[in-house]
């Protein structure tokens, strides 16, 4: 044990001793809870008005930590409240963080008054009719919902020590989070769900290696801090001392995490039909039209939206009760669908939109064979391993990055590492990389959630510059 | 009588049996009443209400050990329209009551905040703040002291404006919206297919409260205007896009009057013009080229690659597995002596910029934010930084006789969110000679010339730049505008940039655009605003990525 060690162990003890009683993390609420709350709303709407209430508590800790020291903690106890009026052909919103009678009232009068008078032109919408979600396995866990700060504090401790000798920096998240919907139809669903991730960046006393590794849980107990920090810590090692390349195009091994950013953007921005079909956003067809139907990726791949996922559950409706079915926006490879209102939904005679849940996997073909990254690199001749990048929008409506490597960049020469190598900027897009795959891996839940990705190797990534800081 | 937290949310109506307000019929002692006239639209939050929740949660904290605590207490209102052509895609109107407690209990910091507006709340979020300190290990290891600091014990303040936009409904302000945006479609009914327009509007007003242990309370009511107004146009083939935006719309400190008559109506047929005329733009050729940046281009730049390096929690590597560190450290070895070899760079920080956005009065901390200088000459003097990292400047400050304390720019976004080193108004100064944008294209023979805004992707310590620009961005041959460029990107090391600056224009070419950082766990983007007047930059490497 070092001293620096030793003495955060007496340093622990007199926090036990100093331990506050009575201040424990706050709760959410539950589906009886909720929907008290959400009748009442709609007691206090116009029985004229179609109306949806969203009502959501959740609590969000963390534990913050830079230099290898706990610096910042959080435990915030948000509550809202989202009001949809719909009434004379216009929807409004009233929103509010309170939740007593004079706060819910106010956020139904702000919604009803937009609805009354002044310009129109809004189309509303048909209120989902009641039905059953789904609950999605692995969504909710009660050991999560139990951690508290002292079980917080423990993991992100068991993190820190593991970086002694190294410089650290990180998080440790945890959201316990209730949402409930109810309409004036009748429809109520409830969903609860646990999220949590614990990532840091390590660097070499000399500065000049530096390694990441993060994780996203939904059951707190999956949440192991030294492991996550000996991956950080032996990536920083084996960056130490790095040595610039010629930018240029060169095979690549993502992480998943690397290119995590550019299928958030993606999922964000660009799924929606009308846009595609008005030319703003990437799925337009040059001549007009959209490219629905065409090949966009690699045919070994998909992209598919699954609150049952397995390693990626989430909440089965959105925030108006639209409910999120198992949904293909990208299948083999030929992009199938892409997300639509209500208007569209009544043209295709269907009972909702097909609404876009920013969750999403990324799957290999069936009978694809899947390789570990230890295999990408066996079989790899030249090319370059990337654990990190930073990612920035070159082009918003080409769907092009920008951004560097960062935390740990190597060659890779004939089936094995060979040496770090300095930082390189690139321009580059998934929209080409995954048509340029080599070998594609088994698919992950990413550090930041939501996003299921497997690992792949892809040829000519382009790197355009040097950017050899750490 | 006292309600637990469950029973609050079971009942929902806690806030009349416990003794708390509703804000409904109640008189509003409005402190700014006799500045406003009247007051329309709802009272926001009722001081004795916010007074409530500061004091439970002060003296929970001093109950339970805190060497120091704040609270902030906010409850705002926020109205939001946007309007795609003729179609309203939005109308919602969001209110927010919050509050979030800091402590320092041996020495570290514990920080909670609630949406639940109860003195019971209030003391239960104090108590979990100051547990998280007295649980952490390390908290007895190098304790946190503050930077003394003025204690404003009864501060009141307003971001001026001069039409209260709650005194106009909704209604007022989708009409007013529907009619800026048909300037737009009139143009494109006469012969301009594929034109389109789209406006987003959105007014806030935010009632804060500060109240610490040492006796501040200040009481600040913000002011916002935030939105855009775009028109855009593509190519039939779809292969180019233009975009562009009326000169004269403004966002940031402002009421009513950022709409008020559609000021910008007078420059709507140019900005047409210019979305049409980046169709015809050309990509540029790869080399080595001068680059003139008008102001909107530096401060953004400056943003990226100085402004947020000179937060000095970010130096101290706060953010280093997130957003990043900062080449402008370590302190003992860069203060003084850190140098961009450019004596024309000068930067400082100030806190008072009518219609800034971000501006206040007082930081999150209840420090008033100073006027004072970061780089001078080229030279690293000082960064922004917060009552507890000022400490650590002091043989700094005393060394260079220099004030010692907070310069004021602790910031976050919102109350729910522990506070943060955030810039305040960072300002680069214009050149003393009264050089114009024409001026530095005459000078030079070939180079490109951004006009409008611009946005740079850097690397974790803010090192290596890749700059951008947005709107109109020209070609300059010999003295002279050229052809319109689509896409140049330029590449270089930051030091490097501003080093080869070697024109700065004068007062006329300067002013402001917006800017601020993002940075936290969880995440917060604090706006704010920087200044700084046109530039021009020598032989940077010029690309473009094209397409495939």
């Amino acid at each position: 044990m070092s001293k620096r060690t030793s003495r955060i162990e007496s340093a622990r003890t007199d926090a036990a001793r100093a331990s506050v009683p009575g201040a424990n993390t706050g709760e959410i609420l539950t589906k009886d809870e909720a929907e008290a709350i959400a009748r009442k709303v709609l007691e206090f709407a116009d029985p004229a008005a179609d109306t949806v209430v969203n009502v959501q508590l959740s609590n969000a800790q963390n534990t913050r930590f830079s230099r290898n020291e706990i610096t910042t903690q959080l435990d915030a106890s948000l509550g809202q409240v989202t009001v949809t009026s719909m009434m004379n052909g216009k929807t409004a919103n009233g929103v509010t963080q309170r939740f007593d009678d004079d706060g819910l009232m106010e956020a139904v009068r702000w919604a009803e008054d937009a609805t009354k008078d002044g310009p129109g032109e809004h189309g509303t919408s048909r209120l989902v009719q009641p039905r059953d979600y789904p609950v999605p396995p692995g969504l909710w866990s009660e050991a999560s919902r139990a951690v508290d700060i002292e079980e917080r504090i423990e993991r992100a401790v068991s993190a820190i020590e593991r970086t002694d000798g190294f410089v650290s920096a990180g998080t440790l998240d945890l959201t316990v989070a209730s949402m409930l919907v109810a309409n004036s139809a009748g429809l109520v669903g409830y969903c609860r769900s646990t999220n949590g991730s614990l990532s840091l960046s390590a660097r070499t006393s000399d500065n000049t290696g530096s390694g990441w590794a993060g994780k996203a849980i939904y059951d707190f107990d999956d949440l192991d801090g030294s492991a996550i920090a000996n991956r950080a810590t032996d990536k920083a090692e084996r960056s130490r001392g790095p040595q610039a390349i010629e930018p240029a195009r060169y095979t690549v091994i993502l992480e998943p995490d690397a290119y995590a950013q550019m299928i958030f953007f993606m999922m964000q921005y660009h799924m929606d039909l009308a846009s595609a079909q008005s030319g703003f956003n990437v799925w337009a067809a040059p001549g007009g039209g959209t490219k629905i139907g065409q090949q966009v990726f690699d045919d070994r791949l998909s992209f598919v939206s699954d609150p049952m996922d397995a390693a990626g559950p989430f909440c089965p409706f959105n925030p108006v009760g639209v409910p999120f079915n198992r949904t293909y926006w990208v299948q083999d490879g030929i992009l199938r669908n892409l997300s639509y209102g209500d208007d569209t939904a009544v043209e295709r005679g269907e009972d909702y939109p097909l609404a876009n849940p920013v969750a999403v996997r990324l799957q290999p073909k069936e009978g694809t064979q899947l390789a570990t990254l230890d295999e990408m690199i066996a079989t790899c001749e030249r090319g370059i391993y990337v654990t990190r990048l930073t990612t920035l929008f070159a082009d918003f409506r080409l769907l092009v990055f920008t951004g560097v490597t960062r935390d740990g960049t190597w060659l890779v020469e004939r089936g094995r590492i060979t040496r770090p190598i300095a930082n390189m900027r690139y321009v580059d897009s998934h929209m080409y990389f995954l048509n340029n795959l080599e070998m594609i891996g088994e698919p992950v839940l990413t550090a930041g959630g939501s996003f299921v990705l497997p690992p792949v190797r892809s040829r000519d990534f382009n790197f355009t510059a040097i950017a050899d800081a750490v | 009588m006292t309600w637990t937290r469950r029973d609050f949310v079971r009942t929902g109506s806690a806030f009349a049996a416990a003794g708390m307000l509703g804000l409904d019929g109640r008189v509003f002692t409005d402190p700014y009443a006799a500045a406003r006239g009247h007051r329309a639209f709802r009272p926001l939050l009722q001081d004795p209400d916010a007074r409530a929740i500061a004091m439970t949660a002060l003296q929970a904290a001093r109950d339970v050990g805190a060497g120091y605590a704040d609270v902030r207490v906010t409850s705002g209102v926020l109205r939001q329209t946007s309007v795609s052509g003729r179609q309203i895609g939005l109308r919602r109107i969001a209110g927010s009551l919050n509050f979030g407690v800091r402590v320092l209990v041996g020495g570290a910091w514990g920080f909670a905040s609630s949406t639940i507006f109860t003195e019971d709340e209030a003391a239960r979020i104090a108590r979990l703040a100051a547990r998280q300190a007295s649980e952490n290990p390390w908290s007895r290891l190098e304790t946190i002291e503050l930077a003394a600091a003025p204690v404003v014990a009864d501060g009141q303040w307003e971001t001026p404006i001069d039409l209260d936009p709650w005194n106009y409904s909704i209604q007022d302000q989708l009409e007013l919206q529907l009619e800026a945006n048909e300037l737009v479609l009139k143009i494109a009914e006469v012969g301009r297919p594929g034109l389109q327009v789209f406006s987003s509007f959105g007014f806030s007003m935010d009632d804060v409260v500060f109240a610490s242990s040492e006796g501040s309370y200040t009481r600040q009511r913000l002011h916002n205007f935030a939105g855009n107004y775009v028109a855009q146009v593509i190519s039939r083939d779809r292969r180019n896009f233009g975009s562009s935006s009326p000169g004269s719309f403004r966002t940031g400190g402002y009421g009513w009057e950022a709409i008020d008559g559609i000021p910008w109506a007078g420059d709507v047929e140019q900005s047409v013009e210019e979305a049409f005329m980046m169709l015809g733009a050309r990509e540029p050729d790869v080399g080595r080229y001068d680059v003139v940046l008008g102001s909107g281009a530096v401060s953004s730049i400056l943003n990226s690659t100085i402004v947020r390096a000179l937060e000095y929690d970010r130096m101290l590597g706060y953010e280093m597995h997130a957003g990043g560190t900062s080449y402008l450290g370590p302190p003992e070895e860069a203060l003084g002596q850190f140098s961009f070899g450019n004596p024309m760079l000068n930067v400082r920080a100030t806190g008072s910029v009518p219609r800034a956005a971000g501006m206040y009065k007082w930081d999150a901390e209840g420090v008033a934010p100073q006027d004072y200088q970061l780089i001078r000459e080229g030279v690293l003097v000082d960064y922004f930084t917060s009552r507890e990292f000022a400490p650590h400047l002091e043989w700094w400050y005393k060394q260079s006789g220099m004030p010692p304390g907070s310069r004021g720019t602790s910031g976050s976004a919102g109350t729910t969110v522990t506070q943060v080193v955030a810039p305040s108004i960072a300002v680069m100064d214009p050149g003393e000679d009264d050089v114009s944008v024409e001026d530095m294209i005459a000078a030079t023979e070939d180079g490109i010339y951004f006009r409008d805004g611009g946005f740079a992707s850097v690397d974790p310590p803010m090192l290596n730049m890749q700059g951008s620009g947005s709107g109109l961005i020209y070609e300059i041959r010999d003295g002279k505008l050229g052809d319109l460029l689509s896409r140049p990107q330029y590449l270089a090391n930051t030091i490097d940039f501003w080093r080869s600056m070697d024109m700065v224009g004068g007062e006329d070419t300067f002013g402001y655009s917006g800017g601020g950082t993002i940075k936290g766990n969880p995440p917060q983007q604090i706006v704010r605003t920087v200044g700084a007047p046109a530039a021009r930059f020598r032989n940077l490497n010029v690309f473009t990525y094209g397409r495939r």
